[in-house]
């Protein structure tokens, strides 16, 4: 089968040719060569279409390197990445920084496009670290990261702002009930006035509700009071 | 009756309704040991500061999840169907009343011995006595012996209603065309009160059910008064 066969069944993790050279490994290592090939070439596929150009002409552009690099020999595969020749396993692996503090080694660093004097701090990085004073140390920390780790773990103290609005919103429905009480709202039942409470009270008493835990279990009977 | 800010069920007035207050009780300490459960576990992993980035799969513990409620959910269960079927026996009934619901009144025949027949309309406002519960109160009372098993035959005569009284226990939907038969047996004398418990049109909240449970001869009296006024 030809390359350009080859390289189209890439982005499926076939390799339809070239078993040959795999026939000695065994089979557990075989399935996870590939998956290595997989990974690689969504990886790989994607950095082409960031730079936005049509699919044939990646490929195009492809071939040789994908000739160069997988085709031929399971040395190379095994050697990029993880245990076993897996790639290892990226939370963000679209190459963007990000923060966070179970994953403190970002992939790529805050600032990629550096000015003149930051890319001669570069170079002087590349020398003797003894020669870089303590506010080019801080310098270059922040180039390569946003925040600390202290920075990054600190509290923001955004529940004042959650806990302040709703108690704001939550006062604010009391005005609004208060307002509907006092002008909407009709007048309640004289049952519901002291005298007719009290009197209700006596009723049940007389009546015994709730005798075994409840209103008529509190009064004592013979002396007329509560217990 | 409830009295204000009651938050738990009243006082029970027939051995059911004791049953039921014991498997509520049962039920609910589950529950309350479930959910003491999950806002520990809430707790501490909301506080932890640690994260396992490695984790994919847990089976033991999805196992363990799995089983354990399954156990809990057959000890809620059994006596869930005990009780279940308990509601339903009838002990060679002394007496059957028929309740028939009607929009919007009740209306109760003792046909047994003699024909007694009545209606039970909810007093307004301006008809209470002082210390009288609004909404609750009713013209005519269902009069019954204490310490008797009573069949109850529910049915309606135009829409559905639901006869219930909650202190012994008691809810059954009254259907039109249809005989619903409820075993009903009050242990102590007292008033019991219930309402209405099927949407039935326009006073709907206002058509309860007054239950008065008296001693055998007190019954006998009324029985007598009910067929004299008739």
């Amino acid at each position: 089968m030809s390359y350009k066969c080859m390289t189209l069944l890439r982005p499926f993790g076939i390799l339809p040719v070239g078993l040959s050279h795999v026939a000695h490994v065994r089979s557990f290592e075989f399935i996870r060569f590939f998956l290595a090939i997989s990974i690689q070439n969504c990886r790989f596929l994607n950095t082409l279409s960031q730079k936005g150009r049509t699919m044939a002409h990646q490929l195009m552009r492809a071939v040789p390197r994908l000739v160069a690099r997988r085709a031929f020999s399971t040395s190379l595969a095994r050697a990029g990445g993880g245990a076993g020749g897996m790639p290892a396993w990226q939370v963000n692996p679209r190459n963007v920084y990000e923060d966070r503090p179970d994953f403190p080694m970002p992939n790529v660093p805050y600032v990629s496009e550096l000015s003149d004097a930051q890319k001669a701090l570069k170079a002087k990085e590349a020398g003797d670290w003894k020669s870089l004073s303590d506010e080019e140390l801080k310098e270059l920390y922040r180039l390569k990261f946003h925040k600390t780790l202290a920075e990054a773990e600190a509290p923001t103290g955004e529940w004042k702002t959650v806990v302040g609005g709703t108690s704001l919103i939550i006062a604010l429905t009391f005005v609004l009930y208060i307002i509907q009480k006092k002008y909407a709202m009709p007048a309640m039942p004289e049952t519901c006035n002291y005298e007719w409470q009290e009197a209700m009270m006596k009723k049940q008493l007389q009546m015994r509700n709730n005798p075994v835990e409840g209103l008529a279990s509190k009064w004592d009977y013979e002396n007329n009071k509560w217990k | 009756m409830a009295t204000p800010a009651q938050l738990g069920l009243m006082d029970a007035a027939s051995p059911v309704m004791e049953e039921m207050i014991y498997f509520h009780d049962h039920v609910m300490l589950v529950l309350i040991l479930i959910t003491c459960l999950i806002f520990y576990s809430m707790l501490v992993l909301i506080s932890s500061k640690y994260i396992y980035r490695f984790l994919t799969d847990g089976h033991v513990i999805e196992t363990v999840w799995t089983v354990i409620p399954a156990i809990i959910l057959v000890v809620v269960a059994l006596p869930s169907l005990k009780l279940l079927y308990l509601t339903d026996e009838l002990d060679s009934p002394q007496l059957t009343i028929k309740g028939v619901g009607h929009q919007w009144y009740w209306s109760y025949e003792y046909t047994d011995y003699y024909d007694i027949e009545f209606d039970s309309y909810m007093l307004p406002l301006g008809d209470l006595n002082k210390g009288d519960a609004r909404l609750l109160e009713v013209d005519n009372r269902v009069v019954l012996p204490v310490d008797t098993s009573v069949r109850m035959l529910v049915t309606a005569a135009d829409v559905i209603h639901a006869w219930t009284v909650p202190s012994l226990g008691l809810k059954m939907d009254a259907v039109p065309g249809r005989l619903n038969q409820l075993a009903l047996q009050c242990s102590r004398v007292g008033t019991f009160y219930g309402q209405c418990s099927e949407i039935c049109g326009a006073n709907h909240s206002f058509m309860p059910i007054v239950i008065e449970a008296v001693p055998v001869e007190t019954f006998e009296a009324w029985c007598d008064a009910m067929l004299d006024s008739e």
